[in-house]
Order: structure tokens, then C-alpha cells, then sequence
């Protein structure tokens, strides 16, 4: 068609009818022209998208997994520390968190995280996890949000060391502050977060391990301390 | 004639506004003179100031932010003063913490705070007696009762006052009294679910939620014991499955998936992996999970569908674990289709697998 056309536009032999007839013909073929250009994006952005939703099907995505913290917690002692959730701060309650006496561990909106407050960063473990390990992270915080742990001021983890197993697991978690979130599920899967390096593991059943992680010993501001910074700014997509 | 000697109805409307303005700001002022009188000062000078207060001056002090923090999320400004509290925890005598847990005047969460400093006053578990005692106690309110319940140690002994206040309460302290039972006394525990489940229409979403991790709970123990096993697994299965595609609260259907991810068994996890109801987080969870139960699959002589099991569920978590058992199969199937179906997942597993978490051994049966 297009080829057809071509060897018309260049015939510029003729009476004005047929230069009329050749312009139009030539008007058509620019319209075409776009039409297929839109066509070529419309089909490129359509394949770039699936890709996007299948990367997105099978792997942790965006920030989905990372420590996020925010000031204003009494002159900025200390702050307050979440997970995220959704990839980005704009997706559907992107927020875990452990908001403090009288609720428990659970998905929030990103304003009721940030209360009006700034921004403090994205965070990770020291060691990089991967994609997968991420999923897991958020696929634990979600067992943590189904178990209605209440708040704590006292201890990160909080659990009956007598029966407990060797390794608190989730349903035995009797309360929780809002850094012990983060401290909990790093270290489930052995990313090391704060502690001595006999007593690290907040998931190990152990008084000592726990009162390790107690009080002001570490606090959500220091919590940072032992983690990597991702970014500064909030987790835009 | 008595109401020429009474107020009218709305200067005494008008009295009692202004007087609860006055309490209302004169707390807000008392908060905003203990964030005054700590700003700008680093965590060092800070501690040392709280250690010159009083044990009384501190906990008024505490008690005016705990207040002031409500409902902010801000509740982290009372550390300082928990660990400066929790350091003078053998000057608050027992009688004195058991009257702040009481004291209504307190905020909850100064309340709380003073259950935890008992509790951990009594970490041996012994003379918790007095405070368990609150539990029956018609005055101490419910989210005081939850704490008490979430934080104390209990024995067999106590089974009978936390059937009472699962029963008694259909919201938190019902859920966390099941769940404590759970650990004590899991028929008296399954006997609450199977009670709560008879009425699915009629229990709350949180009742429902203590129910189906009872049962899960009670079904995994039963694995060995009870003749009938298969049959109840099976019910237990489809109640989850009919809870997955009926219900639209969440939290209650991320509960049925975790319910039967809990119970181990290939069946539970095939219905997982199978289910459109399901998002691919809690799928992951089950993964890892039961990878170990994944793994024995592969070392007992796995059929066609178990296989096609595995391989659906190391293309959702890919684990490290499962590579070698994968390989020895892998070596014996004939069928060339089947044979690069599996060596696919042997590769994507090298690539992108992780090591199997031998935490959830712990309490795997």
C-alpha cells in the first residue's frame, strides 16, 4: 500500500486535478504515516509494560522489602521505623509498622506513617539482599500483621522464653516496637541488624538475646546505624 | 422550687465545656513543658536529667507525654523514660505497680508500660498471681486485660479464666486468650475454635482469625494420632478455600492461607499454589515455609504431579536446598519434555535461589 503509493507521489507529471489528487493522496499517506508510528509505541509500550508486570509477578519490586524511618519523635530523640510494604509510597497502604499503645503491627497509609514529619530514608541490610530474599521479607511482615502484636516500650521482640522454641517464630511474639519490625525480619533470615556479635539474633530465644535488644540500648534513630542507606528521599516509583 | 437554686441547663452545658477545656489544655500545656524542658538536648544530658527526677516526677512526666503521644505514633518519646523507670524497677514495689495498672486517669499506654514492668519484675514466672487476679476484676477494662494476657506467664492453672475471657469478648482479648491457650491447653483451645467455627456467621472476623490458627495448630499435632486425619484435613482445607473466595477482609484471608500454610502437609501447600485467590507474598511465605516438606517430596520417590509441585513452587521461591535432590531426579526421567522442565528449574534455582531457613524447623513436625 504504502509502496503503491510511492510511485504515484512521484509522478509530478500531469494536469492540477492529478496534482490535487497526488497532495491529498500525499496528506493521507503523512496521516498514515502517524497513525503507524502511534501504532509501533501503542505495540512497544504495550511489550514494555508486560514485561514491567511480569518482573513484577515474580520478584520483590520498587522499594518492597527496605527499612524507612521518619523524625519528629520528641525533639528527635529518636524516630519512628517501618517496612515497606508496597513498592512505593503511593501504592495501596505501602507501610508495615508497629504504631504504638493501643494498636498493633499492621499495614498503614503513608500518611498516617509519616504524621506530618520528615522524611529520614530508605534502609537496607548491610548485605545486599535479593530480589527473592525481599519477597520474603514482605511475605513475613505479613505473617507478622495477621498475628495482632501489640506495642512495647520495653523490649524490640517480646516473647515468654520459656515456651518458645529455640527460634521465636511469629505466633510467639507477644509484643513488638516499631523497630523491632524491622530487627525481626532481618534477622529471621540471618541479616544481621544491631548487636553484639553473640548476641545479634533477636529471633534466637534467649533473655539475654532479648534484653540486648531492649530500652535504649537501641532505638530506632541508632537502628540506622547498622543498616545501609538506600536513598534519602521517599520511595518514589 | 428546687430550680431556682440549680443552674440552667445550658450555663451548666457551658460550665462543663469550659471546665474540660481547661483539663484538656492544661495537659497539652504540661506536655508542652516537659518538650520544652528536654529540647535540644542530646540523649546523654537527657538521661541525665530523668535520673535526677523523682520515681513520682518521672511518671507524671511520662504519664503527660504518653497522653499527649496518643494517637500520633509517637509513642518512641516515652523510651527514655521507660529505661530510666525500668533501671528503678525494685524501688516501685508491687502494690504501687499493681495501682498505676488499675489507675484509669493513666493513659493506656502508661498502663501498659507499668504491666510490662511487673511481668518483667517477675521474669521467673512465680508471684504473678496478684496481677493475673486483674483478669477477673470487672473494673480493669478490656485493653488493660489484653496487655495482661499478651505480657504474663501462664500455667495450666489458669486455663479456666482465659476460656472465661475468650468467651466473654469477641475482639483482641478473646484473640490473644485462644492464642495463649494454644500453647497451655490446645483441646481446650480447639473446642473454643470448633465453637467459633459452628458459627461462622455469627463469630467476628478476629474470633475467626484465633479459630483457624487453633485448629491449624491442633490439626498439625493430630497428624500422627487421629486415624480420621486425612478426612479432617480435608475440611479444614475447604473451610480455608470457602474463607478465601467469600470473604473480603484481608487480614482474615491472609490468616486462612498462613492457617493452612502452618499445617505442612503437601495437600495445604498444593491448594496454595494452586488457588487464583491467593497473592504471590503469601505463596512465597508457604514456599518457604514448608520447603523442608518439599524437600522430602523429592527424596520420596516423587510422582509426576508431585514433581510438577515442586517445580511450580521453586518457580515462586527458588531454594538452593532442592537443587541436588532435583538433579539425582532429573538424571532418571526419560520424558525429554519433563526432563528440560526440570533442569529449567535446576538453572533458575542456581541463579536465583536462596538457602532454605532452618528456623521453621523448629517447629515443623
Amino acid at each position: 500500500m504504502v509502496g503503491s503509493c510511492s510511485i504515484i507521489l512521484h509522478g509530478d507529471r500531469g494536469t492540477i486535478q492529478e496534482k490535487i489528487k497526488v497532495a491529498n493522496i500525499r496528506k493521507g499517506v503523512n496521516v498514515m504515516k502517524t497513525i503507524l508510528k502511534k501504532m509501533i509505541f501503542f505495540i512497544f509500550f504495550s511489550l514494555f509494560s508486560l514485561v514491567m508486570i511480569n518482573a513484577h509477578a515474580y520478584a520483590a519490586s520498587g522499594f518492597q522489602g527496605y527499612a524507612i524511618y521518619r523524625d519528629g519523635v520528641f525533639f528527635n530523640y529518636t524516630w519512628h521505623a517501618g517496612m515497606m510494604d508496597g513498592p512505593y509510597y503511593d501504592s495501596y497502604l505501602p507501610v508495615l509498622h508497629a504504631p504504638g499503645s493501643g494498636s498493633y503491627v499492621k499495614w498503614d497509609t503513608w500518611n498516617n506513617f509519616m504524621k506530618g514529619n520528615n522524611f529520614k530514608g530508605v534502609y537496607r541490610p548491610k548485605r545486599q539482599p535479593s530480589s527473592s530474599e525481599r519477597d520474603r521479607f514482605v511475605a513475613l511482615g505479613r505473617k507478622l500483621r495477621s498475628e495482632h502484636i501489640p506495642y512495647t516500650l520495653i523490649y524490640q521482640v517480646n516473647y515468654n522464653t520459656k515456651t518458645s522454641g529455640t527460634w521465636v517464630d511469629a505466633e510467639e511474639i507477644t509484643q513488638m516496637r516499631c523497630d523491632g519490625v524491622v530487627e525481626y525480619i532481618y534477622e529471621w533470615y540471618g541479616f544481621r541488624v544491631y548487636g553484639h556479635d553473640q548476641y545479634w539474633d533477636v529471633t534466637k530465644n534467649s533473655a539475654i538475646n532479648r534484653d540486648h535488644h531492649s530500652l535504649n540500648l537501641v532505638t530506632p534513630k541508632s537502628q540506622t546505624g547498622y543498616l545501609s542507606k538506600v536513598q534519602s528521599g521517599v520511595p518514589k516509583r | 422550687m428546687r430550680g431556682e437554686f440549680l443552674m440552667p441547663k445550658n450555663v451548666k452545658i457551658i460550665s462543663l465545656i469550659f471546665c474540660l477545656s481547661l483539663l484538656f489544655f492544661a495537659g497539652i500545656a504540661s506536655a508542652n513543658d516537659i518538650f520544652k524542658k528536654y529540647a535540644d538536648k542530646d540523649e546523654e544530658t537527657l538521661m541525665k536529667d530523668l535520673a535526677a527526677l523523682s520515681k513520682k516526677q518521672l511518671i507524671e512526666e511520662m504519664d503527660s507525654l504518653a497522653k499527649s503521644s496518643e494517637g500520633t505514633g509517637d509513642i518512641n518519646a516515652l523510651i527514655p523514660f521507660a529505661t530510666e523507670l525500668f533501671e528503678r524497677k525494685d524501688e516501685i514495689s508491687d502494690e504501687e505497680l499493681l495501682t498505676y495498672i488499675k489507675n484509669p486517669s493513666l493513659s493506656p499506654a502508661t498502663r501498659d508500660f507499668f504491666v510490662e514492668l511487673y511481668v518483667a519484675k517477675h521474669e521467673d514466672g512465680n508471684n504473678l498471681d496478684e496481677i493475673k487476679a486483674l483478669l477477673a476484676d470487672p473494673e480493669v477494662d478490656k485493653s488493660t486485660k489484653t496487655s495482661i494476657v499478651t505480657t504474663a506467664h501462664f500455667s495450666p492453672d489458669d486455663v479456666g479464666i482465659l476460656i472465661k475471657l475468650a468467651k466473654s469478648d469477641n475482639g483482641l482479648l478473646a484473640f490473644h486468650s485462644i492464642k495463649v491457650l494454644n500453647s497451655l491447653d490446645k483441646n481446650a483451645a480447639n473446642q473454643l475454635a470448633e465453637e467459633i467455627l459452628s458459627n461462622l456467621n455469627q463469630s467476628s472476623k478476629i474470633e475467626l482469625e484465633a479459630a483457624l490458627k487453633s485448629k491449624a495448630i491442633f490439626l498439625k499435632t493430630a497428624k500422627e494420632k487421629d486415624q480420621n486425619y486425612e478426612n479432617l484435613e480435608k475440611q479444614f482445607i475447604q473451610l480455608n478455600l470457602d474463607i478465601l473466595k467469600n470473604s473480603n477482609d484481608p487480614e482474615l484471608k491472609d490468616t486462612a492461607v498462613f492457617a493452612l500454610s502452618d499445617l505442612g502437609s503437601k495437600n495445604a501447600l498444593k491448594t496454595i499454589l494452586k488457588s487464583e485467590f491467593i497473592d504471590r507474598e503469601l505463596k512465597v511465605f508457604a514456599v518457604d515455609q514448608n520447603f523442608m516438606t518439599l524437600k522430602r517430596i523429592l527424596e520420596n520417590h516423587p510422582t509426576r504431579e508431585e514433581l510438577n509441585l515442586v517445580i511450580q513452587a521453586m518457580d515462586i521461591l527458588p531454594i538452593t536446598d532442592l537443587a541436588e535432590p532435583l538433579k539425582h531426579i532429573a538424571g532418571k526421567v526419560k520424558e525429554l519434555d519433563f526432563k528440560k522442565k526440570i533442569e529449567e528449574t535446576i538453572a533458575n534455582i542456581e541463579k536465583n535461589g536462596i538457602k532454605g531457613n532452618e528456623k521453621w524447623l523448629d517447629h515443623a513436625q
